[in-house]
């Protein structure tokens, strides 16, 4: 019954996007607005392709829960131990599933799209939709052919003959039995997801990145619409903005918990390894950041029509690229899903889709429909300030992408011989072009639009260059000689003040005009919020930077064995001892190994950390003990043995420890937190007049 | 948005024309080639520093110009060949060649690791916590150099583990039907 219920809901589904990119695509090909009755009728199915797709993820997360192993996706993620927390998750835990999710998530957005703008801008949403379906279309493709979570199990003969079980879409004909008690039995062999994704993030971080990802695709799809209908003024931009914010404060969310997983799960101390997918999710997430910037000069100047499509096409090229990298095998990472038929249409649909939309811009470009009101920027003006913004981040792009991808593909079709690149390549590479971002946060906001901006600059910085200039001075005293470090942190320091200085704006003019009404404060936030979010989501860049910074150049680490009640051993400001053991089984039934170290500051007890040792059927986790004061983090590991028999036979003697300080750790997490509250305020602070006109912001801002 | 950026003034004369004009984006012009150049002498030299070779176990051990290089191997890890000393944290362990990509997974991973005539590598990694994942028949992907001595000394340990061999229920899973 599942299997029926949910192929059919995906058949439903993948006739419904066909037929709106059909019916959309015949207007679109006609270059005539559809008659009302007739987009109507288009939106009503997106409606209903987005219903028959959650319909089926639903049907499967009734098998997921109720424990229909007879489906071969749910006996690879899940078994009888499996709680039903994990059950719900299983379904972006195996690839079939996740694309489902990830279908269900794209039609999601296509369905909100058309309710939020299906009242007054159908010129734009009708071809919009068409490419969004379009991609809808495609992927739920690979779910029914390909990729089908609901193959099931059939005893055949061939299962007599071969010894293996298969499992089919459809009833096979050589059924030998009507599977009776086969659901028991898989039950038994069952295989379980990896332990490793037990923690609370990843209940998050997967659904995080795909909206993230996902989201891309409304901003891709409106761009395409403008060019098709040749509406390239600012309307598709207006229709983007919110979009983009969705889908980048998701990829930023989602990150983040990839990070604070990796911290807490991996057990090295550390929060990003440059592997080629972690790479493959901030792609699209650099792209997106250089699109706001270049956004921001097309609604201000009317320049960089080209480039913010172009920029557009990235972000959401990048998102497919990532998808196919992932899922095809191409790369050897912790993260990628298995090697799957997949690879080859998701390449062909990639490079297709990408090369569609290179042509239709540059068709436009071409054509003259493209023109900007360009005149020569003065030097230090904003908008050439963003430019270098720009030109630096699309650098990035392409450093990580070649690092990740390009060496990789390019060294073995032309050498013959693999090379890829180490951490070392993305360290030497990331972290001057970062620096130099930063030095650019804090400039760019004292620069005035469209004139010279060295007169302003002084006046309006003289604060924060003034102090970062002498906290280089302090570093450099305090023996800092590494000068990419010092570098670095003042340009960190340089761009944190610039942006807590502009967000402090509206009060200091607030109060120099001597208003004290709290309406009046409060009115003027209002009209300047989009701009005072980006300077929160700045605030924010700039505190995981300090984060980042100080974790990565400050950390220190020790390793030692330490005897049960014996000597304490001094490390960084503290002191710890191994007080006791303690054997322990979980509820599931998982054998524990649980250290109590005591940390001792100043020959007073602080706080007693419990770092263990999980066993699991697949694998043995090393759960970190964390103390957690703001300025720092002091990580404990239980060093395991290679047996539980080995450990449990010396722990009651002697324990070794790894123990990292991780200084102003929390800071990476704090500035998410920041970034996150930016990005709402951004896309909140929209005041619309009931006119439809937006109030302008203060020009004594600007 | 069109009505916004018509609305703002946006002028900038050059009484010279053309030529003017030109002579006027020269600076722009070199500066913007002065960048580009720092930022491709800092691609070329995170290159120089950054790279190394991805190979197999047999192609490492069959080639001397690997020796001292960095490079990231792959192979399957043989379980009974795990050491770990906790109090030194010192990990060694051996792979078995593997091709780069295949198929089925978990097959090539069992026939590399049962096959005794493959070309073999002793790992050793010290200094960091034994990785939860490494286990009988995982495939490793590790990063290092290769000793004269013929061990290879690990930077950077990865591990893919397919939980059992094969991808559907086996005979054995259920054999009361059988």
């Amino acid at each position: 019954m599942y299997t029926e219920l949910g192929v059919g809901s995906l058949a439903l589904a993948w006739v419904a996007a066909l037929y709106v990119v059909a019916m959309s695509g015949w207007h679109c090909f006609r270059n005539e607005e559809p008659a009302h009755r007739s987009s109507s009728r288009i939106l009503f199915v997106v409606h209903l392709n987005f219903f028959f797709l959650f319909s089926s993820v639903l049907v499967l997360w009734l098998a997921l829960i109720s424990e229909q192993y007879q489906l071969s996706f749910v006996w690879e993620t899940t078994n009888p131990a499996t709680p039903t927390h994990l059950r719900v998750s299983a379904l972006w835990g195996g690839q079939r599933g996740s694309l489902l999710f990830w279908s269900t998530l794209m039609s999601g957005f296509s369905a909100i799209a058309a309710l939020a703008h299906g009242k007054n801008r159908r010129r734009l949403l009708i071809p919009a939709l068409m490419v969004a379906q379009a991609v809808v279309a495609f992927f739920v493709g690979l779910v029914l052919f390909l990729e089908n979570p609901y193959a099931q199990f059939w005893l055949t003969e061939d299962y007599y003959s071969t010894g293996i079980l298969q499992d089919y879409i459809l009833r096979p004909n050589a059924v030998v039995n009507q599977n009776e008690g086969l659901r028991e039995l898989l039950a038994v062999s069952a295989r379980g997801g990896s332990s490793l994704l037990r923690h609370p993030a990843m209940l998050i971080h997967p659904p995080m990145l795909y909206l993230g990802f996902v989201g891309m695709v409304m901003p891709f799809a409106f761009a395409m619409a403008a060019l098709l209908r040749n509406e390239l003024d600012a309307s598709w931009i207006q229709m983007t903005r919110r979009w983009l914010l969705l889908a980048w404060i998701c990829l930023s969310a989602g990150l983040l918990l990839g990070g604070r997983w990796a911290y807490d799960v991996l057990g090295w101390g550390g929060y990003w390894g440059w592997d080629p997918v972690e790479n493959a999710a901030l792609l699209p997430w650099l792209a997106g950041t250089a699109l706001f910037h270049s956004l921001l000069i097309q609604e201000k100047r009317g320049i960089f029509k080209t480039w913010n499509l172009i920029l557009v096409l990235l972000a959401f090229s990048s998102v497919l690229f990532a998808t196919f990298a992932t899922r095809s095998g191409l790369v050897e990472s912790v993260h990628s899903f298995a090697r799957s038929e997949i690879g080859w249409p998701l390449f062909i649909f990639w490079a297709g889709l990408t090369l569609l939309a290179v042509l239709l811009i540059a068709y436009r470009h071409h054509n003259g429909d493209l023109q900007a009101n360009w005149r020569v920027l003065h030097w230090s003006s904003r908008e050439f300030l963003f430019s270098i913004n720009n030109l630096l981040f699309t650098v990035l792009i392409f450093a990580i992408f070649w690092g990740s991808f390009g060496a990789p593909i390019f060294s073995e079709l032309l050498l013959r011989q693999t090379r890829i690149m180490r951490v070392q390549y993305f360290e030497q590479i990331s972290v001057p072009l970062f620096v130099a971002l930063f030095f650019l946060m804090g400039v760019t906001p004292l620069a005035a639009w469209g004139a010279s901006s060295i007169r302003r600059i002084w006046p309006q910085g003289r604060y924060p260059i003034l102090l970062s200039t002498a906290f280089a001075f302090l570093l450099v005293a305090l023996g800092m000689r590494h000068s990419a470090m010092v570098l670095g942190l003042s340009g960190l320091a340089f761009a944190g003040m610039v942006s807590l200085q502009e967000i402090g704006r509206p009060f200091r003019i607030h109060r120099q005009q001597r208003k004290a009404m709290v309406s009046a404060l409060w009115r003027r936030w209002r009209r300047n919020q989009r701009r005072l979010g980006g300077y929160f989501v700045h605030l924010g860049i700039v505190v995981i930077g300090i984060g980042i910074a100080a974790s990565s150049l400050f950390q220190r680490e020790t390793q030692q064995t330490l005897q049960l009640g014996g000597d304490t051993l001094p490390f960084a400001e503290y002191e710890l001892g191994y007080s006791h053991y303690q054997p322990a089984i979980a509820t599931d039934g998982r054998q524990l190994d649980i250290a109590h170290v005591t940390v001792y500051r100043d020959g007073q007890p602080v706080t007693t950390l419990q770092p263990r040792l999980d066993y699991f059927p697949d694998l043995t986790m090393t759960v970190a003990g964390v103390h957690r004061p703001f300025a720092h983090d002091l990580y404990v590991l239980l060093v395991p043995w290679q047996t539980v028999e080995a450990a449990r036979a010396e722990l009651y003697e002697k324990a070794t420890f790894k123990i990292y300080w991780n200084p102003l750790v929390s800071l990476v997490w704090w500035g998410g937190i920041i970034l996150v509250f930016g990005v709402i305020l951004c896309g909140w602070g929209d005041p619309l007049r009931s006119n439809g006109q937006k109030k302008p912001a203060d020009e004594s801002l600007d | 948005m069109s009505e916004i950026s018509s609305a703002i003034p946006w002028k900038k004369n050059h009484p010279k024309g053309a030529e003017g004009n030109q002579r006027a984006r020269l600076p722009y012009l070199l500066g913007l080639a002065l960048i580009i150049l720092a930022l491709a002498y800092l691609w070329v030299s995170s290159n120089l520093v950054g790279g190394q070779y991805f190979v197999t176990v047999q192609d490492l051990r069959a080639d001397a110009s690997y020796l001292g290089k960095p490079a990231q191997v792959i192979g399957a890890v043989i379980g009974s060949s795990i050491e770990y000393d906790v109090e030194q944290l010192s990990l060694r362990f051996t792979i078995a060649h593997m091709p780069v990509r295949s198929e089925d997974l978990a097959r090539a991973i069992f026939e590399a690791a049962n096959d005794p005539e493959r070309a073999q590598l002793t790992i050793l990694l010290e200094g960091e916590v034994m990785p939860a994942q490494l286990q009988d028949h995982a495939q490793a992907i590790v990063s290092g150099n290769l000793a004269p001595d013929g061990i290879f000394h690990a930077t950077q340990l990865q591990f893919k583990c397919p939980t059992r061999f094969g991808d559907q229920p086996e005979h054995e899973d259920l054999l009361p039907l059988g």
